[in-house]
């Protein structure tokens, strides 16, 4: 007759899975290492137990250190993007990240080089104008000093007071009447 | 920063200078012998100028450039001289006496002055005067001429370096009626 053996209870109470789990995470007590220790010899339930939350809990570290490292990279590409759109934007459009008085002064500025070159040239021809003008004056002036002194040939020899000039002066005086009265 | 002061400041040196320079300029002409002063007359007779040249040695320096290639004579003569300057008086409406008045003030200066008189020719309308200074025996450094006829009157002064005879050389070669056809240029310029 088969005897009823007696009901093994079972090992892994809540209590008993805490324990083990901290013996798996190494925050156990030494009373609970050395039961855990123990009862894993003795009991296969607590030595797959105690098996699959190490292995949970190497699973985790290795996850978590994926994490910190894929977090590191993503940082580090962060970094990188933004000194890249940095790098880009410091190109021709950098002036929109001066300050706001830099850019006015700057507006200010390049309207008055503006301004400036529009004078300048206005200038130019203004002074050609006035070249020309002044070209045009002495010209006139000359031919009108040489024209009164033309209508005094005919008596500067005997009108012309020399008794203050030189010799080569007088000289220069008649040269000077004589050319006039060659090209009338 | 500092550069940017030391360049203004530079700047404002530079253009304070120049009105200074051109104003040094004036100075020394009119403390020229050779300058005759028109003011007071010109003053006088603002009404009767029909025409007036006032040409200073720098203009005259920059058209000796310009016309060094095409006119070598004529920028040669104007490079040596310091001021040409001329005014031509209208007296139509008043009597003659009064540019006679003028031109007999303007001779009597010259004369009571360092101013030699080279040529004097009068007729009854009319009374030329051309006067010289000069330092040396061929050297004339100042020219002035006064010219009175009837109702008119012209005074002319040159300062500089003159050469008579290419000065009335050159005067034949322009054809320029007068002063007043420049006027019209000038004004439309």
């Amino acid at each position: 007759m088969k005897k009823n053996l007696p009901h093994k209870p079972n090992i892994l109470t809540p209590v008993m899975e805490e324990r083990i789990i901290n013996v798996a995470y190494g925050n156990a007590s030494l009373l609970d290492r050395l039961m855990v220790g123990y009862l894993r010899t003795r009991n296969p339930k607590v030595e797959q137990s105690l098996a699959s939350h190490q292995k949970i809990i190497q699973t985790s570290r290795e996850h978590w250190n994926k994490i910190r490292v894929s977090r590191g990279f993503e940082s580090r590409l962060l970094a990188i993007t933004e000194v890249e759109e940095e790098r880009q934007l410091s190109g021709f459009w950098d002036f929109l990240h001066w300050p706001k008085q830099w850019i006015q002064a700057g507006a200010v500025f390049c309207v008055f080089a503006v301004g400036l070159l529009i004078w300048n040239d206005s200038m130019q021809e203004a002074k050609q104008r006035e070249l020309e003008a002044a070209t045009l004056q002495a010209k006139a002036s000359l031919a009108m000093i040489s024209e009164i002194m033309n209508g005094t040939t005919q008596t500067v020899k005997q009108d012309v007071i020399m008794k203050h000039t030189s010799k080569p002066l007088q000289n220069s005086i008649l040269r000077g009447t004589q050319t006039i009265k060659e090209h009338i | 920063m500092k550069v940017t002061k030391f360049a203004s400041l530079c700047l404002g040196i530079l253009l304070l200078s120049l009105p200074l320079g051109v104003s040094a300029q004036e100075d020394s002409l009119v403390n020229h012998p050779g300058y005759l002063n028109l003011d007071e007359i010109i003053d006088n007779n603002q009404n009767y100028i029909t025409s007036e040249v006032y040409l200073q040695n720098y203009i005259l320096k920059m058209i000796a450039k310009l016309t060094k290639r095409s006119e070598p004579d004529f920028s040669k003569m104007l490079s040596s001289i310091e001021l040409i300057r001329v005014i031509e008086m209208d007296f139509k409406d008043m009597q003659d006496a009064k540019s006679r008045n003028q031109a007999q003030k303007l001779v009597d200066y010259l004369n009571s002055n360092k101013w030699d008189t080279l040529v004097r020719s009068r007729d009854e309308h009319s009374n030329v005067n051309i006067c010289i200074q000069s330092d040396r025996e061929d050297h004339i450094y100042a020219l002035a001429i006064v010219n009175w006829e009837e109702d008119s009157l012209s005074v002319v002064n040159v300062v500089g370096d003159i050469d008579l005879e290419l000065l009335a050389r050159l005067g034949e070669q322009f054809d320029i009626d007068s002063l007043e056809d420049f006027d019209e240029v000038s004004d439309e310029g």
